[in-house]
């Protein structure tokens, strides 16, 4: 399909902050490209700067090759739906409507077709669509046209795009299919903000070959998958979604590429799909979920007070630098009750 | 429950304590009794008289002049300063809002005197256009902090909305900004326009000799007694015309 719109090594500033910092980044013909990041992160400045209504310091905005960073807002093949809906207050529905097509010189009687077109639309299945999002993804499906979303809910953006960019204080931190952010993090951020994860510090031991060998204080060594080229001594932080672990009272028959844990329940949380654990392993407070075949016949499943093993295959952790302290407050860690 | 008393009750001494004295100038300008306040039979003669006064209806004309003049250039400047104090936010622009507010307080009298020195220092012969001049300069606060207050709930948005949809830089202010933000321009207008219309203070030292407004001649008619009728005819228009005004500018201050 090849790329539509490119973000060439764009910075925006506003005084001292800086909103977008050095961003490089591809949308493709046609896809639904979400941008996603806590608020401040520059994902709206970004989109500010793609409809024309804002400009960067430095870098280019290409779109379709042509470069349109300095083309005013009203000279872009580019529109903007605004999260205020921004309708015109002094005109009537009809003349909302009719706004676009009359500046772009279109007759009257095209206008008044088209105008009474849409509104017979509108009317049609209105509970259908009532939602913005399900009319955009309708319009998305029938148009083919390209759409670059701005969110903060994580939710939204896996359910909806091809490609998401997760940003953070400016930076993209990854760029992927929703499948690929959510399960191959690059940062602890990445982790963090979309899902749940648990976080350990570790030292790692040995790395070569396919796996990493990671000491972690009362949990021992665990070997974790090595995405990522780290040396031995380097301290990590090793992020393990509580899906991935898998709660046992009998010590399970582990390999030379899973981990097998001891740890005592702390917690239980029923939760119908699925039951949450707490476990304490050492220092560590470890959440896993489990979810449940024959839960009111034959599944015992852990309680309180329990001594349990923790287990979980390698490629399911991950080593990543520690996240900044000041990104804290912005991580989605799971409920302690 | 009972509905309480006490919006009437207000309402009834607002009417006593303002529009009492009022009520005596109307009535006053219907009785044919010139000199006695005594009532001696409802009349239309002082209002025909006013209609015989060239002076009068010159002065009429200039202060109609004057007002609409001043009103309309408080409302292009005014707006102007509304959209400086509302888009850029700095230590300079909170002088600026300072520097707006003070001539709302400051004495006509301070005002008057200085304007009189500034077009005296700057060898403007005193006219209309010197009349004008000053009534802009206090009528221009009060249109900036009305279109000020309605640019605060202004949604931008839907000005880079139109840029969006093709409209350039001047279409988007014309077909968008300026429809949403006219009922606010004009209610400030409305309110220079009365303020411009019944200003004596300010109006006294900057007019030349043989340029008086409606107040100015008004006032040089209280002099002599056997007038007084007439301008209680002719304040009692003024009056009619003033509240029509207001009333205006209340509604459109009202809607949206």
């Amino acid at each position: 399909m090849g790329t539509l719109l490119r973000f060439e090594n764009v910075t925006r500033r506003f005084g001292d902050f800086t909103a977008v910092d050095d961003v490089t980044l591809d949308v493709e013909k046609g896809e639904t490209f979400s941008l996603l990041g806590p608020s401040g992160c520059g994902k709206t400045t970004l989109l500010r700067m793609a409809a024309g209504f804002d400009r960067p310091d430095s870098g280019r905005i290409l779109l379709d090759g042509r470069d349109i960073t300095h083309l005013p807002p009203d000279q872009r093949p580019v529109n903007t739906v605004f999260q205020s809906y921004a309708l015109f207050p002094h005109l009537s529905v009809r003349d909302n409507i009719a706004f676009g097509p009359k500046l772009k010189g279109w007759s009257a009687a095209e206008v008044k077709r088209e105008t009474e077109r849409m509104l017979e639309l509108a009317a049609l299945d209105l509970k259908l669509r009532q939602r913005l999002l399900v009319e955009l993804d309708a319009i998305h499906d029938e148009v083919g046209i390209t759409f670059l979303y701005v969110t903060h809910d994580q939710g939204e953006a896996m359910s909806i795009s091809d490609r998401i960019a997760v940003m953070n204080r400016g930076v993209i931190e990854q760029t992927g299919k929703p499948a690929e952010i959510y399960e191959t993090p690059r940062s602890s951020f990445v982790a963090a903000f979309i899902g749940d994860t648990n976080f350990l510090d570790g030292r790692v031991v040995e790395s070569g070959g396919r796996f990493s060998r990671c000491a972690i204080d009362g949990l021992g060594e665990v070997v974790i998958d090595n995405d990522r080229a780290v040396a031995a001594g380097e301290v990590v932080h090793v992020s393990l979604r509580p899906e991935k672990i898998v709660v046992m009272r009998e010590k399970p028959e582990v390999g030379a590429d899973a981990n097998a844990v001891r740890g005592k329940v702390e917690d239980v949380i029923y939760f119908g799909s699925h039951t949450r654990y707490w476990v304490r392993c050492g220092e560590w407070r470890l959440c896993a979920e489990m979810q449940h075949r024959r839960f009111q016949l034959d599944e015992k499943a852990p309680a309180w007070g329990d001594e349990v093993w923790l287990s979980w295959h390698a490629n399911d952790g991950f080593l990543l630098d520690r996240y900044r302290v000041e990104d804290e407050a912005l991580l989605t860690l799971p409920d302690e009750d | 429950m009972k509905a309480s008393r006490l919006p009437l009750i207000t309402t009834l001494l607002v009417l006593v304590f303002f529009y009492l004295p009022i009520l005596a100038l109307v009535l006053r300008s219907f009785n044919a009794s010139r000199y006695t306040p005594e009532w001696r039979g409802f009349t239309w003669k002082w209002y025909e008289r006013i209609a015989d006064r060239d002076d009068l209806l010159m002065a009429l004309g200039n202060s109609m002049k004057v007002a609409l003049a001043a009103a309309l250039a408080s409302m292009i400047l005014g707006t102007a300063a509304a959209f400086a104090l509302n888009r850029h936010r700095s230590r300079l622009q909170d002088f600026h809002g300072l520097l707006v507010r003070v001539p709302l307080v400051l004495p006509d009298i301070l005002m008057g005197m200085s304007l009189l020195l500034l077009f005296v220092t700057a060898g403007l012969p005193l006219s209309l256009v010197t009349i004008t001049l000053a009534h802009v300069t206090f009528c221009l606060s009060y249109v900036t902090l009305v279109v000020l207050a309605r640019l605060e709930d202004f949604d931008f948005n839907v000005v880079e909305a139109a840029r969006d949809l093709g409209a350039g830089r001047v279409a988007a202010f014309m077909k968008v900004t300026l429809p949403i933000l006219a009922p606010g321009i004009l209610a400030g207008g409305l309110l220079a326009f009365t303020l411009s219309i019944d200003d004596y203070v300010v109006t006294y030292f900057v007019k030349g000799p043989g340029a008086d407004t409606l107040p100015t001649l008004v006032y040089s008619m209280i002099k002599k007694s056997k007038e007084l009728p007439v301008i209680n005819a002719l304040s009692t228009l003024m009056l009619a015309m003033t509240f029509v005004v207001v009333m205006l500018a209340q509604r459109l201050t009202r809607r949206a």
